[in-house]
């Protein structure tokens, strides 16, 4: 029991520090990298749950997929501004390896201290087969489920964890999911719509104000006039506007990483 | 196969979380559902010019999802059913919330048209991201689960943060878009933490079994775990931040003010009723029995609200932030009815005073709605007329616009609570939920409260009709009619003077509307 | 059957016609105003024609249960003999002020008269609600208006005026407000039913505790209070009426003053019998302190308007004094008495209190119109400049005479109104103390005092050009014998005689040596003209020949025939008033014996529990 705990404090740690990492950094890179160790850790936090699908899909989507993305993004758009990584090489080269090694120790840990892990220490064992621990899963995910549950609760489960016996499962939280709580997974794709919708509109609509340059009695709150071209206030509106896009580009950024 | 097989013998037939029937219930919010994403169609295959329709279309939408809910209503007026397994509750509390949202709706489309035109903001997807942010709060208005709550305040945050930003080469829409869209998540953060505290705790997401549970361990123990009260405080302020209570009000000036106007007047007041339709959710059917505390912590927040939303709207010279904090001061009034709230433990005089804070919160939000929108469309107004939005630019609005005047004149006087108009009653039904439940410290100190708002709202009262309009405004006047416009501001100045003189149909639906969760009270703690 | 609710809605009608007539037609919106406050007169005095004066409660009574059953408010109006004579006030006062305002007010005329005719809703309703909400909202009703008629065409500090007006008086409603709904609850408590009504909630009163009584009394009296205006609270009131437009000056000090005073008939002592007897005494000595504090700022006022507004200080505490005095009287020793030797002992005090409310109205009001008279023509209402202009007792002699009767009537001259309610209100207070009505007393020696020397300066202004040039040195002395001037008009030696005494008077009493010439200097506010004017004539007066006629002749033309149509009627009705007091007193029996009734079956209550303690 302590080892596990151990691990999971490691984890834990891990995804703070990463996490504030993820912050602190200048480099948009290094923000990027960051933010994948920091999934990679809640995903490490997730197996020792017993959630490994969930593990799985953080891995895949979040690290593998979006992130990915995002440092393509900003290698080619060339976000980072250049000398930085050069004044860090010192650090990044005594940082790496550690937090490699580190990485590494986690990896291993869950490897070998599986015996500790909450589904009974059983997923080594011969008879942990898919269909064993489909059914714990079952038993778990319908359990959750209070209101149908007819009987009396199965789970007591206060702060102290949850069941030994739980396991979660992809076909078991795929039921779950589109009966159960259908509800919320539909909004959810709402959500995943309408924030979609938005980063379209935000980003499609710059290209319209561009194009229709030629109101010169615009008023608004603070719409003044367009100023005459190359002059101090026309520089000064470029620099504005340039950097309230980039605002919201890190808006959009984050709309993202929420989903 | 025979391998599958086993594993769905196995596996207990789950039924589906469904029938045709409870698809009825959600009617309303599936009507809002598709005219959102028609909006979104519709816009891209009309033409340009006459897209203009599309604001009949959403108001069509919004028309029909209030029939539905009324249709709902009128079929069986004391319903109560659960459907999605316990996600979405079809009750007479989500009735007066749909009410609620959809008003909001129909008022925030009608406002909408000129002022955007005006500033090029599309409004296809204005529009339709609109709808979606009032489907999200009928989602929380009707939920009867953990996450039902919080995938509807997602749905309509993150709309909202999107329609704050719509004004792009604006900054201040920028800035504030971004403050709101940070602070929002960091809200969501705690919240989601409260939740999963309140799960952990209780080992369920639904409401009612929450209640049930924290009815069982502080009917055996004595002395309530202190977990379940920090997962309280967590969604507390979660909540806090949604409704915009002081000290979690940071971000409402800016973002008010940021946002393009129509968008302040909808996001002043849909969210907000939308967070106290989450709170109530979440307090009275999750943690009755924990009343005594949360009560007095919403009492406290209310003092600071109310207050600083008035000592500081006092300081300000743009009416737009100067509503702002107004609305911050109106949430403290709302949360007055809402420390109101007594747990019955069985006695039956204390269910009339559950009943008065729950329908007094209820009719405040309704009341809130017509006046604050009301105020926003009288500055839309002002700024399609001449541009600006300070307190001297209402300067002789009484000489040029006598009918705008008096629209303003009458939103403000309900606002400051002045009758007869709504806001009064508003007020009056409050202040008298709080004296019933011996909270007389708390109405003196939002009487007091109301007096200092009405200084700021005279303001603007005697800029319009005191002062003289002043040359450089004469000059940016641009006569524009707006159809929509007059006919949103007629609504709502026929709702406040009837909500002010006669309040008794809205009233009653109120006092219906807070009757079911009393009900599901009792059945947590195990009385009939 | 609809009598109260016509009275009260027509104005609202004629104010949504005037607003649906075309933009120019400013004398057409004049007439429509001037029919329908003609109308709604009309309809009080039918009113009060019919009014049985013999009958107990509430007459012409409407009762709709079911306005907002949820709350337990209905729709109810009614009168009783107070109310009544309020709403004869009302109506009265209204057709007087829309004819004042013909002349004066030339801008935004439509805007004007909706907001009149919206105050006489509000003030209509507040005096014939019978249901707390109701009334809440006639009471607020009122504020808006009033604000606005202060603010637009009022003098020119109007906007602080209007804003201090209305947000002092806001803060006094919302705590009258929390009061009433602590009252529901507590009659919720006794009687587990909810109503709002106002004679329900009355009923039930003396069961009230003594502690909730106390409080309750407390939070209405400070609404109260702040619209009567009792010192501390009257400090928007000198404001308010000095920049408010004539016509506003005479309906705030006319009725809207009264509503405070009817809100003390009408709620504090029938609700709160107990806190009324054991406040009695604080309320007194505030009313006391208001009175003579009213008198003696009222001395000192450069300024006409606000000298009448602090007269209507000291007056308005004779309302509250006879009130009080009443309520300290029905404390009566215990269930001894019965309710017919109370009354009888103690109903002055009451009669005096309402008496004077009705008499105030008329009196001040005229007062008020004066002033306006006088600044249409001379466009400054400052006492030296007006002084230092002309003289106008000979420009304007049927103005000279009416202003004397309201001067007479207001320092409390016998078989005029004043006199009555002040009279009857002292002989209450004397039951009280002695020494009270002693002290009160020395106000009505200090009314004669600011009222007789503001006469003397406004009227026997600079002396007129036929005067000789001998000075006032002479007459000081001139006691007795006649001078030749004395001989054409006797007036101007009385006066100046008087003025002599009266600064020497004065100077004693405020120990403030003042010379004519400097404090004209001083005088601020007056017009740069009118002020060298009067420096010229300072010094030239006596010499000029007809210099002043031609100077000032045509400056002050007499009473044009809106003045007269105003200030005559008004005039007489105080002076009838003054010679039939019955005419009021009389419907002021059975309220006085109702509110005698509630005190003493309370006392009884109380009496027969402590026997049954006892036992």
């Amino acid at each position: 029991m302590a080892l596990e705990q151990l691990v999971f404090l490691v984890f834990a740690l891990l995804a703070i520090v990463t996490s504030l990492g993820l912050v602190i950094f200048k480099d948009p890179v290094h923000c990027a990298l960051s933010l994948v160790f920091a999934f990679a850790n809640i995903a490490g936090v997730y197996i020792l749950l017993g959630a490994e699908f969930i593990a799985a899909i953080q891995v895949l989507v979040y690290s593998g997929a979006i992130l990915v993305l995002f440092l393509f993004v900003m290698m080619l758009l060339q976000v980072r501004p250049g000398p930085s990584l050069n004044r860090l090489r010192f650090f990044q080269s005594g940082f790496g390896p550690v937090l490699g090694v580190a990485f590494l120790v986690e990896v291993v840990l869950v490897v070998l201290t599986s015996g500790f892990v909450l589904n009974g220490g059983n997923i080594t064992k011969p008879n942990n087969t898919q269909a064993a621990k489909m059914q714990a899963g079952v038993e778990y995910s319908v359990s959750v489920n209070v209101i149908q549950a007819a009987g009396p609760l199965t789970i007591q489960g206060k702060a102290d964890g949850i069941q030994p016996n739980t396991v979660g499962h992809t076909a078991a939280l795929g039921k779950e999911l589109y009966s159960t709580y259908l509800f919320p997974f539909e909004v959810a794709s709402i959500i995943l719509l309408i924030a979609a919708i938005g980063a379209i509109v935000i980003a499609r609509r710059s290209l319209v104000s561009d194009e229709e340059e030629d109101h010169p009695k615009r008023r608004g709150i603070s719409l003044g006039s367009v100023p005459a071209q190359g002059s101090l206030q026309a520089f000064e509106v470029e620099r504005q506007t340039s950097q309230s896009q980039r605002r919201k580009e890190a808006k959009k950024r984050t709309v993202i990483l929420k989903k | 196969m025979s391998f599958l097989n086993g594993i769905l013998s196995q596996v207990q037939p789950t039924k589906l979380s469904f029938t045709g029937d409870d698809f009825m219930y959600i009617l309303p919010e599936f009507i809002v559902l598709v005219t959102a994403c028609l909006l979104v169609i519709v816009d891209l295959i009309l033409p340009k010019k006459s897209r203009g329709g599309l604001a009949w279309l959403a108001l069509l939408g919004y028309v029909g999802a209030l029939a539905a809910a009324g249709y709902l209503y009128y079929a069986d007026a004391t319903i109560s059913h659960t459907t999605f397994s316990g996600m979405f509750v079809r009750d007479n509390f989500t009735l007066f919330n749909e009410i609620i949202f959809l008003i909001t709706g129909i008022l925030g489309i009608l406002i909408s048209p000129t002022y955007s035109l005006k500033r090029k903001i599309p409004l296809g997807e204005l529009y339709s991201i609109q709808a979606f942010s009032v489907l999200g709060m009928m989602i929380v208005g009707g939920s009867g689960d953990l996450m039902a709550v919080f995938v509807g305040i997602e749905l309509s945050s993150i709309a909202v943060y999107i329609l704050t930003g719509f004004a792009r080469n604006d900054r201040g829409s920028a800035e504030g878009a971004l403050k709101y869209f940070l602070l929002g998540i960091m809200a969501t953060a705690i919240l989601v933490y409260g939740m999963a505290w309140t799960f952990g705790m209780t080992g369920s997401t639904n409401l009612r079994e929450i209640g049930r549970q924290i009815a069982s361990q502080h009917s055996t123990s004595s002395n309530m775990d202190s977990g379940i009260t920090f997962a309280m405080l967590l969604l507390l302020v979660g909540f806090g931040f949604k409704i915009a209570a002081v000290p979690f009000h940071v971000w409402t000036p800016d973002a008010y003010e940021g946002a393009p106007t129509p968008i302040s007047a909808f996001m002043s007041v849909g969210p907000k009723a939308a967070g106290f339709a989450a709170l109530i959710r979440v307090m009275v059917e999750g943690m009755p029995t924990l009343s005594n505390q949360w009560t007095i912590i919403i009492a406290v927040l209310a003092v600071l609200t109310m207050t600083l939303g008035n000592v500081v709207a006092i300081a300000q010279n743009s009416v737009k932030r100067m509503l702002a904090y107004s609305s911050i001061a109106h949430t403290g009034y709302i949360m007055v009815g809402v420390a109101a709230y007594v747990n019955s433990n069985g006695v039956d005089t204390n269910v009339a005073r559950q009943n008065d804070s729950i329908s007094s919160v209820l009719i405040y939000s309704l009341i809130y709605v017509f006046m604050n929108i009301g105020a926003f469309g009288i500055l839309i107004y002002l700024q399609n007329q001449q541009g600006g939005a300070e307190v001297d630019d209402f300067n002789g609005l009484a000489r040029w616009s006598p009918i705008a005047a008096l629209a303003m004149a009458l939103c403000l006087f309900s606002l400051a609570g002045i009758p007869p108009t709504g806001g009064f009653f508003g007020k009056f039904f409050v202040f008298r939920a709080a004296i019933n439940s011996n909270l007389l410290w708390l109405t003196i100190i939002g009487a007091l409260n109301s007096a200092v708002s009405a200084f700021f709202y005279l303001r603007v009262v005697v800029a319009m009709y005191f002062n003289p309009q002043s040359e450089e405004s004469k000059s940016k006047l641009v006569p524009t009619r707006s159809f929509f416009l007059t006919a949103a501001l007629v609504i709502i100045c026929v709702a406040i003077l009837v909500l002010g003189l006669y309040p008794d149909p809205a009233l009653k639906l109120a006092q219906d509307g807070a009757t079911p969760l009393f009900q599901v009270v009792k059945a947590a703690a195990g009385q009939p | 059957m609809f009598l109260l609710s016509t009275m009260t809605y027509l104005p609202l009608l004629g104010a949504l016609l005037i607003m649906l007539l075309p933009k120019k037609s400013d004398n057409l919106i004049r007439w429509v105003a001037l029919l329908t406050t003609l109308v709604v007169f009309g309809l009080s005095i039918y009113t009060i024609l019919g009014f049985n004066q013999d009958s107990k409660g509430y007459q012409y009574e409407e009762y709709y249960k079911d306005w907002i059953p949820s709350i337990g408010s209905g729709y109810h109006m009614g009168v009783d003999g107070v109310s009544v004579l309020m709403v004869l006030l009302n109506g009265f006062l209204f057709v007087l002020a829309i004819i004042a305002s013909w002349k004066p007010i030339q801008t935004r005329v439509r805007e004007y008269y909706v907001s009149m005719l919206l105050l006489y809703v509000g003030l209509m309703g507040v005096f014939c609600a019978l249901d707390f909400f109701l009334f809440y909202i006639f009471w607020e009703l009122v504020l808006i208006p009033m604000a606005l008629l202060i603010g637009i065409w009022g003098g020119p500090r109007r906007v602080y005026a209007a804003v201090k007006f209305f947000l002092y008086t806001l803060v006094g409603s919302l705590l009258m407000l929390l009061a009433i709904i602590a009252l529901y609850f507590q009659y919720y408590d006794l009687t587990k039913t909810n109503t709002l009504d106002i004679p329900t909630i009355t009923k039930i009163a003396p069961q009230f505790s003594e502690t909730f009584q106390f409080w309750a009394f407390l939070a209405f009296a400070l609404a109260f209070a702040i619209k009567v205006p009792l010192w501390p609270f009257h400090t928007w009131l000198p404001d308010a009426h000095t920049e408010a437009p004539t016509a506003g000056s005479v309906i705030l000090a006319g009725n809207m003053l009264k509503m405070g005073c009817y809100g003390f008939i009408r709620f504090n002592l029938p609700l709160f019998p107990d806190a009324s007897k054991t406040l009695a005494p604080l309320m007194i000595g505030l009313a006391v302190i208001a009175i003579i504090y009213g008198a003696l700022v009222a001395i000192v006022q450069p300024d006409m308007k606000r000298l009448v507004a602090y007269t209507s200080v000291s007056h308005m505490g004779f309302v509250i004094l006879g009130l009080f005095s009443f309520a300290y009287g029905l404390r009566g020793k215990a269930s001894g008495q019965t309710t017919d030797v109370l009354l009888r002992d103690n109903s002055a005090a009451f009669d005096g209190a309402v008496f004077t409310m009705f008499s105030h109205g008329l009196l001040t009001g005229g007062l008020f119109l004066c002033v306006g008279v006088i600044y249409d023509r001379l466009h400054t209402r400052d006492i030296k400049t007006i002084q230092d202009t002309t003289r106008v007792a000979n420009r304007m002699p049927a103005y000279a005479a009416i202003y004397m009767l309201y001067t007479m009537g207001s320092l409390g001259l016998p078989m005029i109104s004043g006199f009555v309610g002040e009279f009857l209100a002292m002989q209450g207070a004397f039951r009280v103390n002695g020494w009270i009505a002693f002290g009160t007393s020395f106000a009505i020696i200090l009314a004669a005092i600011y009222m007789l020397w503001l006469y003397q300066r406004v009227i026997w202004g600079k002396p007129a050009d036929y005067e000789l040039a001998t000075g006032h040195d002479d007459h000081g002395h001139g006691h007795g014998h006649a001078t030749p001037a004395a001989q054409v008009t006797p007036a101007p030696t009385q006066a100046s005689s008087k003025k002599a005494d009266l600064k020497w008077l004065y100077q004693s009493i405020v120990l403030e040596p003042e010379d004519n010439d400097s404090s004209a200097a001083a005088s601020h506010g007056t017009p740069a003209e009118s002020h060298t004017d009067s420096h010229d004539n300072d010094h030239g007066h006596g010499h000029g020949g007809d210099k002043d006629l031609k100077e000032n002749g045509a400056k002050f033309p007499d009473l044009n025939l809106g003045e007269w149509l105003t200030l005559y009627p008004m005039g007489i009705a105080a002076v009838v008033l003054g010679v039939f007091p019955g005419l009021v007193l009389n419907f002021l029996h059975k309220p006085a014996e109702q509110i005698t009734a509630i005190f003493v079956n309370h006392a009884d209550l109380a009496a027969t529990l402590l026997q049954q303690v006892g036992k």
